[in-house]
């Protein structure tokens, strides 16, 4: 697996760079995890990233993981039904365990 | 009230949301509220800057910001093509990864951050409001 660690923002104005970026993850063949501790700001083009990465990833039997989703990002996935489509973790460390069983 | 006039709009949906935020109405707002503002904006500005015009044109959106009894009041007014966001269905949000599909979720967002939307289309153009009371003891 590979980290993908976002900035403080995912929106429509940097998207690009960060779909970019995971979609490299898994053409490489890895999951993807999403280091989004930085992340407070989340559009709705930015959960279209998270939802092209899922699909993307699952067509590759590859997956996506959601690391330090903040509060203010937790209600707009909670709100969107966006939080029961990904595994996530509140920290790192604890996504790291899970991956190595 | 503020009133704020842009011409062309393409390319410059940034700008104008950040013209937005920082009217006196909403640089007040406390930052939770700034927040909840910034999103709902985007995604009504950046739906009209993308899609409301045709490429060769040269279109418009005239915002105005009103605050009374800390009730904020946000209206978008564009020439584009006639386009009612909330006759759209709502995205089903109980599916799965799989089953969902990729658009629809800016109206979402929209609709439940802000405790008023309504549209309305007048003199040949779309007027989208977005109103939400806010908590600001300053007002």
């Amino acid at each position: 697996m590979e980290i993908y660690q976002l900035g403080k923002e995912l929106d429509s104005f940097n998207y690009k760079q960060v779909q970019e970026g995971v979609l490299a993850i898994l053409e490489r063949g890895s999951d993807a995890v999403l280091d989004m501790t930085a992340c407070k700001y989340v559009s709705s083009t930015g959960l279209r990233v998270l939802l092209i990465s899922k699909k993307t990833a699952a067509a590759k039997g590859l997956n996506v993981y959601l690391v330090g989703v903040s509060a203010e990002v937790r209600d707009i996935m909670d709100v969107t039904g966006f939080s029961n489509l990904f595994e996530s973790f509140s920290t790192m460390e604890e996504c790291l365990e899970k991956m190595k069983k | 009230m503020s009133e704020l006039h842009f011409q062309p709009v393409r390319g410059r949906a940034q700008e104008i949301i950040s013209a937005i935020l920082q009217t006196p109405e909403l640089a007040s707002c406390s930052p939770e509220e700034a927040f909840t503002f910034r999103l709902a904006c985007e995604e009504v500005v950046v739906n009209i800057t993308s899609y409301a015009y045709p490429d060769d044109v040269e279109g418009f959106v005239d915002v105005e910001i009103e605050k009374a009894d800390r009730r904020v009041v946000i209206r978008f007014k564009d020439g584009g093509l006639p386009f009612n966001p909330l006759e759209h269905e709502m995205p089903d949000t109980t599916l799965s990864w799989d089953q969902r599909e990729i658009g629809g979720l800016g109206i979402l967002l929209v609709v439940n951050t802000m405790d008023d939307v309504s549209y309305a289309y007048e003199d040949h153009k779309n007027i989208l409001t977005i109103e939400k009371e806010t908590s600001d003891p300053y007002s």
